[in-house]
């Protein structure tokens, strides 16, 4: 979907990207992290032309970028930044209809559009009047996220979309994403600073250091193998055991079997949560439990740890 | 409805001095006992009205016209090298006397309505190119990267999302600009043109202070009734569309 080949990007004499090569297939969501000023948030803006290249290629579907005009280019891909930057002199609709009223789509077909991400996103249709000064942080990102997909894209990029957010809100929103991601088979590209939120939202993580790649890998395998101390230092370095079980989810463990004793865990928990309520009730055998409350099984601590 | 009551009541007196003027005769004949002719009658005071008004109206157009299009340009990429010397030369245009525009454009032009719109313009550009140019650049940054990522041309991002967001400083701009100028164009009447200056001067030479007054008079309420129209214009198109002043949460 986006491949890009040794792009280089200098600011005032210094290298914000410094030779660069990433692929990301369909469908994935790659999440570019680093610390501020590794050039993660100027790669993304490249992809978009927001920020031309010095010196290398951005191909978008095969395309060079450069030979599609900036407009209809990003017409074609969302948009999302932290500080979301809904238009205030516009409704909530409005601000949702921006791109398809530029894509000139006629005016039943904007309206049910709108219904429609206003449902996805779980926003009461009553705010559709209202202007974005009146919505929480949580919703005006909501309303955010809704304005890049209005038309369709097939691609999604984001820079730090809940950076701002509280952790529930945060959360809850990454979830959604999630959802929406798997449901609709979006390819998202996501700048970040935060681990936690790369491992659990993206198939592919992209280490940043100084403009350069450090590592570029799926988040499995990133805990299994960092590159280097940095990779080290994001992961966490006493923690990232953990981390890794978050990643199962607590079905990849399951063995049959049946324990009346042993406490339940819903199967659609990760083992992280599956070993925290091993240790919070000092067991070592959980029963894994179907959204309808059928017992599918059991889970072992030594099936947890042996990984 | 109260915003609405203000500029009504200013434009009901404003037209009942022009039109009423006449009729205070014995009025102005006890004030003034000594004066032969206490009341101005060279011309109707409504001819006087609408002939000043038709000289501001020309200028505050034109100011506005090149001040917001100077605004514009200045904010622009391409343009940002000049912000400085736009501001520079409107404020200089404001500091520049207009009696002194007058003086040095009549030769050149010759008397008649063109010097006086020249000096009123260079007079009123400041306010409206100041507050152009304040109004674009507090729009939020993320505002206006969200609709250049979005797709927006640069042309469209101006009218649909910069100008939109600017507006209620930059129409304030033009009222402060038209305020000046409906004072100012009563110097209009010494390159002869015809204005509420008209009274006003011809009473300095002729040492006839009813005169003076009457213009005076007129072109206070005329300012008031102006500046009333503005304040309505701005309460009831910003207030009434529950329109933020700034950024987004």
């Amino acid at each position: 979907m986006i491949r890009l080949e040794q792009v280089r990007r200098a600011f005032n004499g210094r290298e914000a990207v410094a030779g660069v090569d990433l692929s990301v297939a369909r469908g994935a969501f790659c999440a570019l992290i680093g610390k501020s000023g590794s050039g993660k948030s100027t790669l993304l803006r490249m992809i978009n032309r927001l920020v031309e290249p010095d010196s290398g290629r951005v191909l978008f579907e095969d395309a060079d970028v450069r030979s599609l005009a900036p407009e209809q280019l990003r017409r074609r891909i969302g948009y999302v930044i932290q500080s979301v930057g809904l238009f205030p002199h516009w409704s909530v609709a409005r601000n949702i209809a921006a791109v398809p009223a530029l894509l000139q789509w006629d005016r039943p077909m904007i309206a049910a559009r709108v219904r429609e991400l206003m449902a996805l996103f779980d926003l009461d249709p009553a705010l559709a009047k209202a202007s974005p000064a009146s919505l929480s942080g949580g919703q005006a990102q909501r309303v955010g996220v809704a304005r890049a997909l209005a038309a369709d894209p097939d691609l999604l990029l984001m820079d730090e979309p809940f950076g701002a957010l509280d952790p529930v809100t945060r959360a809850t929103l990454q979830t959604e994403l999630l959802r929406i991601q798997r449901e609709t088979g979006k390819t998202i590209v996501f700048v970040t600073h935060d681990m936690d939120e790369a491992l659990k939202l993206a198939t592919q993580v992209v280490v940043l250091e100084r403009g350069r790649v450090v590592q570029d890998t799926t988040p499995d395998a990133m805990l299994a193998n960092p590159a280097d101390d940095l990779v080290r230092d994001l992961l966490g370095r006493e923690d990232r055991g953990l981390r890794r079980l978050a990643l199962r989810p607590v079905r990849s463990a399951l063995r049959p079997g049946e324990d009346p004793s042993a406490p339940t865990i819903p199967a659609d928990s990760d083992c992280r949560a599956a070993l925290s309520r091993m240790a919070e009730l000092a067991v070592s055998t959980l029963t894994v439990t179907a959204p309808d409350g059928a017992r599918l099984g059991l889970v072992h601590l030594s099936d947890l740890v042996a990984g | 409805m109260t915003s609405l009551l203000r500029p009504c009541v200013w434009l009901v007196l404003l037209l009942a001095a022009s039109f009423g003027m006449t009729s205070l005769r014995p009025l102005f004949a006890a004030l003034f006992p000594t004066l032969e002719r206490p009341v101005y009658l060279q011309e109707g005071f409504a001819a006087l009205l609408l002939a000043h008004l038709e000289l501001v109206a020309v200028s505050g157009v034109l100011a506005g016209i090149i001040g917001i299009a100077i605004g514009v340009a200045v904010t622009r990429p391409w343009g940002a090298a000049y912000r400085g010397l736009a501001e520079t030369l409107s404020a200089a245009g404001q500091t520049f006397p207009p009696v002194a525009v007058l003086a040095i454009a009549v030769p050149s032009m010759g008397f008649g309505p063109q010097p006086a719109v020249l000096a009123l313009l260079l007079y009123g550009l400041l306010p409206v190119v100041q507050n152009t140019i304040a109004g674009l650049t507090q729009v939020p940054p993320a505002v206006l990267d969200a609709a250049t990522g979005l797709g927006f041309s640069p042309f469209r991002r101006l009218w649909r999302v910069e100008l939109p967001l600017a507006a209620p400083l930059i129409l304030t701009g033009l009222r402060v600009s038209v305020i000046i100028t409906i004072g100012t164009a009563a110097l209009a009447s010494t390159v002869g043109v015809t204005t509420l200056g008209s009274p006003i001067l011809l009473g300095l030479s002729a040492e006839n202070t009813a005169y003076v007054l009457q213009g005076a008079v007129l072109i206070g309420l005329l300012a008031l009734a102006v500046d009333a129209m503005f304040d309505a214009a701005l309460t009831l198109f910003f207030a009434g569309a529950g329109r933020p002043a700034g950024g987004t949460s």
